[in-house]
């Protein structure tokens, strides 16, 4: 209301429309990206308000028919490195994914099994919070990697962009990751009893 | 086997993460699959990745914007200047 006799210059209007036309509708995405790098509601939602104000400041710049998914995600990420990340505790890692076997889930629910379905079960039957909570308890960059690739279905290239490293950096982090996920996963079907040991 | 340039067992479970990313080139991609077609173990090895792949995408995704939020931020951005 403050700023209703601000009347904005046809061009700003133009971009305005474009912005929430193309930009808004990814909303929802960016939200579940915030969630898992902030870990909690509150940082999501600041995350994501400044993630488009920024956003919304250098879209003139934005060249359109370029990836615009991965130019908000950039700045998902830069805003969430730059603002959020030195408030913010890193879960303590027992051990680093170094430490890991190769097939450390595989070797313990995925071979064993006489039935391939067991294997199902045990991860069908961990609920979608201890999952969404493996994924937030292992190490920052190794848990963007893996959010960028499995749940927004980013290729190497773009989250090499996005995250501002090279490629082979994109595939050992996501190798690292994915294994620290499966340590934690194990751990939760531990916990559910849904596997013995 | 032999020279034809078939991968073995840990050649492909080495390459199999790429592949189950979609990131391998073609070639390498005939490859992994000839392998997995004829390796039941390896098979085995590459469907769980591919299992665990799935399971975090359709566990993490979803999430519902809180209540008013797009609305906060869409006038958020109508009162800024680009």
């Amino acid at each position: 209301m403050a700023n209703a006799s601000r009347v904005p210059a046809p061009a700003d209007q133009d971009l305005l429309e474009r912005f929430e036309r193309d930009a808004l509708p990814l909303l929802p995405g960016l939200y579940g990206a915030a969630l898992r790098m902030t870990r909690n509601p509150t940082d999501a939602e600041d995350l994501l308000q400044e993630t488009t104000l920024r956003a919304y400041r250098g879209f003139a710049s934005f060249q359109e028919g370029t990836n615009l998914k991965a130019w908000l995600y950039r700045i998902l990420t830069n805003s969430f490195i730059n603002t959020y990340r030195k408030k913010q505790r890193e879960p303590k890692t027992v051990d680093g994914p170094d430490d890991i076997d190769e097939w450390f889930l595989y070797d313990r629910i995925g071979a064993q099994s006489v039935e391939r379905s067991a294997e199902e079960d045990v991860l069908e039957r961990i609920p979608d919070a201890d999952v969404k909570a493996a994924l937030e308890s292992i190490a920052e960059n190794f848990r963007m990697a893996v959010l960028l690739a499995d749940v927004e279905g980013f290729s190497y290239k773009e989250i090499a962009e996005i995250m501002d490293v090279p490629i082979g950096t994109v595939m050992s982090r996501l190798h690292r990751g994915r294994k620290a996920l499966e340590k934690a996963l194990y751990g939760v079907a531990k916990e559910r009893g849904l596997v013995d040991g | 086997m032999g020279d034809t340039g078939d991968m073995g067992c840990s050649e492909t479970l080495r390459e199999v993460e790429r592949y189950v990313d979609g990131e391998c080139l073609r070639e390498l991609t005939v490859k992994v699959e000839t392998h997995l077609a004829g390796c039941a173990d390896c098979n085995d090895h590459a469907e769980f990745k591919k299992h665990m792949k799935l399971l975090i995408a359709t566990r993490c995704r979803g999430e519902v914007l809180p209540e008013g939020l797009a609305e906060r931020i869409r006038e958020r951005i109508r009162s800024a200047s680009p």
